[in-house]
């Protein structure tokens, strides 16, 4: 059996099954590599080599989606967003 | 008017590059008796791409050759993304030193494929990073000589534009 790509395992937890729906995205065309994103939300979000952030890729845990809309709306770019499955929000 | 394609195959060859720039090195060994389609060449972890397929003689060094398409194919990035503005650069560069034998670490190289990886607007930087990770088990004696002190072959093969060469 293999597993697919499309569908990120979520264990059975509360916290895998809420934050399934939610995972942030990165416009890079827009991005600047100001890096702000980065400093407001360290657990999701690094900086490559470059200044540029690379978000993880898995759904972003409940006990920080408090935190998320703070940190898109620091994008000085409007490069940051939270994605809900498959809608954009800011 | 439709013309007779010209084919020249220099014999004899140490790998192909299969779909094009984007594409997949492949010794010539196991390419040899392949068909040229998506399900014949899966499990060589290639694909026909662009439908191109370009030949390398044993007297040319494929990681030369690979630096040189990397440092075009760094040249055409729109600009629009860091990772690609920035990273493809960077990796044409250590690619670079690795083909000139000043460097034997790989590590600056890989780590930079994986910050350039899926990352970016299109499927510029994934497709350069393609060709780079396929050079490198493909070309794995060359990298073993460059270690060593010295190159497999200095004849220029793959075309690249004026400018890049």
């Amino acid at each position: 059996m293999t597993a697919c790509p499309g569908r990120p395992d979520t264990p059975g937890t509360p916290e895998g099954n809420l934050g399934a729906s939610a995972q942030l995205r990165v416009n890079f065309v827009a991005c600047d590599g100001r890096g702000l994103c980065a400093e407001a939300l360290p657990e999701l979000i690094t900086l490559d080599d470059w200044g540029f952030p690379i978000v993880s890729g898995r759904p972003v845990p409940p006990r920080l989606l408090r935190d998320v809309p703070a940190t898109v709306r620091a994008c000085p770019k409007l490069a940051l967003r939270l994605q809900h499955g498959g809608e954009l929000s800011q | 008017m439709p013309s007779t394609p010209k084919v020249l195959v220099p014999l004899p060859l140490q790998a192909v590059l299969l779909g094009g720039y984007f594409g997949s090195w492949v010794p010539a060994v196991q390419a040899a008796s392949r068909p040229f389609s998506s399900a014949g060449l899966a499990d060589l972890g290639a694909g026909p791409g662009a439908g191109l397929i370009a030949a390398l003689p044993a007297g040319a060094c494929g990681l030369a050759e690979t630096a040189r398409i990397v440092r075009y194919l760094a040249g055409e990035s729109a600009g629009q993304c860091g990772p690609c503005r920035f990273g493809l650069p960077a990796l044409a560069g250590e690619l670079e030193r690795v083909a000139e034998g000043r460097t034997t670490d790989l590590g600056l190289l890989h780590r930079w494929l994986g910050q350039v990886d899926g990352r970016g607007g299109c499927a510029h930087p994934s497709g350069t990073v393609r060709l780079i990770r396929s050079a490198l088990p493909t070309f794995s004696a060359e990298l073993n000589q460059h270690a060593a002190g010295w190159c497999c072959g200095t004849a220029r093969v793959l075309p690249v534009p004026p400018g890049y060469a």
